[in-house]
C-alpha cells in the first residue's frame, strides 16, 4: 500500500523542521545518512564522515551485538520506526535487507532513497559492501584503502596453517553454523575445520547434543550468554561438554561482515596451534 | 501384586528403551556397554544425557502420578489433578521468579525451594476454595484461575528478563520437556521427590477412610488436619520439584489413576504406589514418543500429554456432569 | 457400665443454640432413640459427642486421644457415602482399616458380613448395589470396628420395611450382647418397638428421657411432636402410630 501525503502537508512539514532547525538541504556528493541495521551502522561510522552521520540504529550501542558500540554512542540513535526517520529527513537511508518492510516501503512511499544491504557472508561480500557504501556516501577512496588495509591483515592472518583442528559453533537451543555463514568464514579463516559440514549443515540448523558428544570436537566455540536466564542457553553449561575443550564465547565482533572480523579471527587463533608460538 | 510386578517390568523395559533412544547411532550393546564402562563419547552421551533423561522421566512421572491419585482420594472426586487445578502452572511460575532473580543461582536448592512454595500456595488455596470436599465445579472453576493467573505470571516473568531467549520459553513452562536435561537437574528434584513421596505414602490409610467421609474418618482415628498438611506439602513437594527441572506435564495425574483404579478395585491407598509406578510408565513412553515422531524438534511432552488426556478429561466430565450441577 | 457420659454438651450456631445443656448416658445393653422434630438437633448432638464439632460442655467419647476413638465408638452419619467403587469386602474392612491381604479370612469382618446377611456379596462393587444393599454394607462397616459403642445418624431412613426391621433387630441384638447402641431416628413406632430406652429432643433441649411407655405419652407427643399417636401393646413390643396432626 502507497501512502500519499498531499503536497501541502508535506509543505508543512518542512516548515516545521526549519523550525525545529534541522537542515533539510541535500549536499549532492556526501549524502546525509540515516543507518538502520546494526551492520550498515558500522559500514557508515567506518567510511562516512562524522557530520554525514544523522542517525544510527538504536542497538549500534550494544556491546553485545555491535562491535563499534562505543564509537556508536556519540551519533543520535533511532528506533527504526519510519515516522522518526523520516522527520530525520536524510538524503540516504541505508537498511538491511531483513530491516521491517513496511518501514521501508513507508519510507520509499515518502519519497526517500532506501538502500538496501544484504549481510555479508563472505570476504568477498564483505568487500563489496564496503565498496558500495563508499560509493554511496561520497567516499570511494576511503573505502577503496580500506579495503586494501582488510585484504592484507586478512592475508597475514591466515598465512602459516597447516593444521586445521575441528571445531564447533555452538549456541543456545542447540543450534550450530556452517561453512556459508559469516561465523563459518570465520571459523574457516582462522584455520579450524567446521564439524558442522560432518553433519551436512552448511547454512545453520540445530545440532542434538549426542550428536555433538560423538562428533568430538578437538575445540567448541559458544555463543555469548545474555544476562538472565534461559533454558535455552543452559545446554551450553551441559556437564557433558565437560570433556570437550570449550572456548570463550563469540562476541560483537561475530555479529557483522565488516572489518572487524579481523579481530574475531585474531582472537580465535590464541588457540590454534599454528599460531600460538607467533603471539 | 500381579499389577505392581507388570509395572515394575514394563518401567525396566521403558527404562531400557528409553536409554537407547537417541540421535547418536550406536547399537543397543555398545551402548549399554558404553553406559557400564562411562568410557569415549558414547559413554558420555549415555551417561550425561540419556540416563538423567531417563532418570527424570522417572522422577517426574511418579510424582505426578502419586499426586493424582492422593488429590482425587482427598478431594473424593476423579478430576483432580496437579495440573488442572494450577498446581503445576503455580510450580513453574516460582521456578521462573527463581531464575529469572537469581534466587535460584544464589541460594542452595533454591530452585526447588521457589516451586515448592509456590506450589503450597496453590495447593492451600485450592484447598481453601473447593472445600474438606471437593466438588467438581469448584475444582475446575479454581483450577482455571489459578492456571490462568500463574501462566499470565510466568510469561510476565519471562518477558520481562533481560535474555533474549526466555520470551520463547513460556511454552516449556507451560507444556514441559525432559530434553537435555543433566544430572544437576536430577540433584535438584530427586530429595524433594522423595520426601513427598514418603509424605503422601503415609496417608494412605487415611484416603482409604475418607471414602466413607471426614466423619467416619475422623471416628476410625485419622487425624484430618494432619492427613490435609501432609497432603499439601507432600503434593507441593514433589509436583513442585518435579516442575522446576521439567516444566509443567498436565494429565498425568489425571489419565493414570483413572486408568489403574478399576485394576486395584479402588482402594486409595494402593492406588498411590500403582499410579506412581503408572505415572512413570507413562512419561517415560511418552518422553520416547516425543524423540520417536519428531526427533529433530523438541516437542514438548505436555502436548503428548493433553492429546491423550484432555480427551479422557472431556469424557469424565460428562460421566459426572449430574454432579456438577 | 457407662460408655458414654455427655454433661452440659452445648453447641451453638451464632448466638443460637442448637443443643441446650444436654447430659446423658448410654450404658451397655442399652438401645437409644433418639427422637425429635426436625431441627431439634439429633444430628449437631450426635456429631458433638463424637467430638467431630466445636461444643462446649463434656463428652467422655470427644475427649479421648484421636488414636482410642476408633476402638471406643463406631459412627454411621447419615450420608451413606461410599466415594470409590471398592468391593463389599474392602468397604467393610475399612472398620479396623486393614491392608487388603487375606481379608476374607479376618473374623470379625465375616461375623459383620454374616449378621449383615452379605456374606455372599463379598466381591461385589459397593457403589453398583442397590441403597438398601449399600446402607447394610455401612452397617457391615460400623461392626466390623468392632466397638463397645455405636453412634447412628438415622440408620433406618430411606430403608424398605423388611430392612428396616432386620436392621433394627440387628442393632437390638447388640444391645443385647452387651453393646450401647445410640441412634436417632424419625420411626416413632420403631423406636417404640425396638429401642430400650427414648431420648426426645425438642429444640436442643433434653425433653424427656426414659422407657418408651414413660416418654411417648400423649402429653410429651403433643408438646414435641405436635401429632396425636395411636398406642398399643403387642407380643412384638409397644405400637406408637401417629395418626393425626393437631392444629395450634
Amino acid at each position: 500500500m502507497r501512502v500519499y501525503m498531499p503536497r501541502f502537508r508535506r509543505l508543512a512539514l518542512y516548515i516545521v523542521l526549519y523550525f525545529l532547525g534541522i537542515s533539510v538541504s541535500a549536499t549532492a556528493n556526501t549524502p546525509r545518512v540515516v543507518s538502520l541495521n546494526v551492520c550498515t551502522d558500522q559500514f557508515v561510522m567506518l567510511i562516512a564522515d562524522d557530520n554525514q552521520i544523522v542517525s544510527l540504529s538504536e542497538i549500534s550501542t550494544d556491546i553485545l551485538s555491535s562491535a563499534m558500540a562505543a564509537e556508536a554512542s556519540k551519533y543520535h540513535q533511532n528506533n527504526s520506526g519510519a515516522e522518526e526517520v523520516y522527520l530525520l529527513q536524510p538524503d540516504i537511508v541505508l537498511a538491511g535487507i531483513y530491516t521491517a518492510k513496511a518501514t521501508v516501503n513507508m519510507l520509499e512511499s515518502l519519497g526517500i532513497r532506501v538502500e538496501k544491504f544484504e549481510p555479508a557472508n563472505t570476504v568477498e561480500q564483505i568487500i563489496g559492501n564496503i565498496k558500495r557504501t563508499g560509493q554511496l556516501l561520497g567516499h570511494t577512496e576511503r573505502a577503496n584503502t580500506l579495503v586494501t588495509k582488510f585484504e592484507s591483515s586478512l592475508e597475514e592472518l591466515t598465512m602459516g596453517i597447516n593444521n586445521r583442528p575441528r571445531a564447533a559453533l555452538y549456541y543456545a537451543n542447540g543450534y550450530t553454523t556452517g561453512k556459508n555463514t559469516l561465523s563459518g568464514q570465520i571459523l574457516d579463516l582462522a584455520g579450524f575445520s567446521n564439524i558442522a559440514s560432518e553433519f551436512d549443515i552448511h547454512w545453520g540448523g540445530t545440532l542434538p547434543l549426542e550428536l555433538l558428544i560423538i562428533a568430538k570436537p578437538d575445540v567448541i566455540i559458544t555463543g555469548t550468554t545474555y544476562p538472565g536466564s534461559s533454558r535455552s542457553e543452559e545446554i551450553l553449561k551441559h556437564p557433558a561438554l565437560k570433556p570437550l575443550r570449550h572456548v570463550s564465547s563469540t562476541d560483537a565482533n561475530w555479529v557483522c561482515g565488516t572489518p572487524h572480523i579481523l579481530k574475531a579471527i585474531e582472537d580465535l587463533q590464541t588457540i590454534h596451534p599454528d599460531k600460538m608460538s607467533t603471539q | 501384586m500381579k499389577l505392581k510386578i507388570a509395572l515394575v517390568i514394563l518401567l525396566i523395559a521403558l527404562f531400557i528403551f528409553s536409554l537407547s533412544t537417541g540421535h547418536a547411532t550406536a547399537s543397543f550393546s555398545q551402548g549399554m556397554t558404553a553406559l557400564y564402562y562411562g568410557d569415549g563419547p558414547l559413554g558420555t552421551v549415555m551417561r550425561q544425557i540419556r540416563l538423567p533423561r531417563a532418570i527424570l522421566a522417572i522422577l517426574v512421572g511418579a510424582s505426578l502420578g502419586v499426586c493424582g491419585a492422593a488429590l482425587q482420594g482427598y478431594l473424593r472426586n476423579p478430576l483432580a489433578e496437579p495440573g488442572l487445578i494450577g498446581v503445576s502452572g503455580s510450580a513453574a511460575l516460582g521456578a521462573v521468579i527463581s531464575l529469572q532473580t537469581g534466587f535460584a543461582t544464589y541460594v542452595w536448592m533454591g530452585l526447588p525451594i521457589a516451586a515448592f512454595s509456590f506450589a503450597t500456595l496453590a495447593v492451600l488455596l485450592l484447598l481453601l476454595l473447593a472445600g474438606p470436599r471437593g466438588s467438581s465445579l469448584t475444582l475446575i472453576l479454581a483450577g482455571i484461575a489459578v492456571s490462568a493467573l500463574a501462566g499470565a505470571f510466568t510469561s510476565l516473568a519471562l518477558n520481562l528478563s533481560p535474555n533474549p531467549y526466555a520470551t520463547s520459553e513460556i511454552i516449556f513452562w507451560l507444556m514441559g520437556s525432559l530434553a537435555d536435561r543433566s544430572f544437576e537437574h536430577v540433584w535438584l528434584a530427586l530429595p524433594f521427590c522423595l520426601i513427598g513421596w514418603l509424605m503422601i505414602g503415609s496417608i494412605g490409610k487415611a484416603l482409604d477412610a475418607l471414602t466413607l467421609g471426614e466423619g467416619v474418618a475422623s471416628s476410625l482415628s485419622i487425624s484430618l488436619t494432619k492427613t490435609k498438611l501432609l497432603l499439601v506439602f507432600g503434593v507441593a513437594s514433589s509436583v513442585g520439584a518435579a516442575t522446576a527441572v521439567c516444566g509443567a506435564i498436565g494429565f498425568v495425574g489425571l489419565v493414570v489413576p483413572h486408568l489403574l483404579r478399576p485394576l486395584v478395585k479402588g482402594k486409595p491407598s494402593t492406588l498411590l504406589l500403582v499410579s506412581g509406578l503408572g505415572g512413570a510408565v507413562m512419561v517415560l513412553a511418552a518422553d520416547i514418543a516425543v524423540r520417536v515422531i519428531l526427533p529433530d524438534r523438541d516437542l514438548k511432552l505436555g502436548v503428548l500429554m493433553a492429546i491423550i488426556g484432555a480427551p479422557l478429561f472431556l469424557h469424565l466430565i460428562y460421566k459426572t456432569r449430574s454432579s456438577l450441577q | 457400665m457407662t460408655l458414654l457420659t455427655l454433661k452440659d454438651l452445648s453447641v451453638r450456631r451464632g448466638a443460637c443454640p442448637v443443643v441446650d445443656n444436654v447430659s446423658l448416658e448410654i450404658r451397655s445393653h442399652e438401645l437409644v432413640g433418639l427422637v425429635g422434630p426436625n431441627g431439634a438437633g439429633k444430628t449437631t448432638l450426635l456429631k458433638a459427642a463424637l467430638g467431630l464439632i466445636e461444643h462446649t460442655g463434656n463428652s467422655s467419647l470427644a475427649k479421648l486421644p484421636l488414636n482410642e476413638r476408633s476402638s471406643t465408638a463406631a459412627w454411621m452419619p447419615q450420608e451413606r457415602e461410599i466415594n470409590w467403587p471398592i468391593s463389599v469386602l474392602e468397604t467393610v474392612a475399612l472398620g479396623q482399616l486393614l491392608p487388603s491381604k487375606n481379608l476374607d479370612k479376618n473374623e470379625i469382618i465375616n461375623d459383620a458380613l454374616n449378621r449383615t446377611g452379605l456374606i455372599n456379596y463379598r466381591d461385589r462393587i459397593s457403589t453398583e448395589l442397590s441403597g438398601g444393599e449399600q446402607a447394610r454394607v455401612l452397617l457391615a462397616r460400623a461392626l466390623a470396628q468392632n466397638t463397645t459403642l455405636i453412634l447412628a445418624d438415622e440408620p433406618i431412613a430411606g430403608l424398605d420395611p423388611a430392612t428396616q426391621l432386620t436392621t433394627m433387630k440387628l442393632f437390638s441384638d447388640m444391645a443385647k450382647e452387651g453393646k450401647g447402641v445410640l441412634i436417632s431416628l424419625h420411626d416413632l413406632n420403631l423406636a417404640a418397638t425396638f429401642c430400650t430406652k427414648i431420648i426426645m429432643l425438642d429444640r436442643g433441649r433434653l425433653y424427656a428421657i426414659g422407657d418408651p411407655a414413660q416418654t411417648m405419652t400423649d402429653e410429651n407427643l403433643e408438646k414435641v411432636f405436635n401429632i396425636r399417636a395411636y398406642h398399643a401393646r403387642t407380643d412384638k413390643g409397644i405400637i406408637c402410630q401417629p395418626i393425626e396432626v393437631l392444629s395450634h
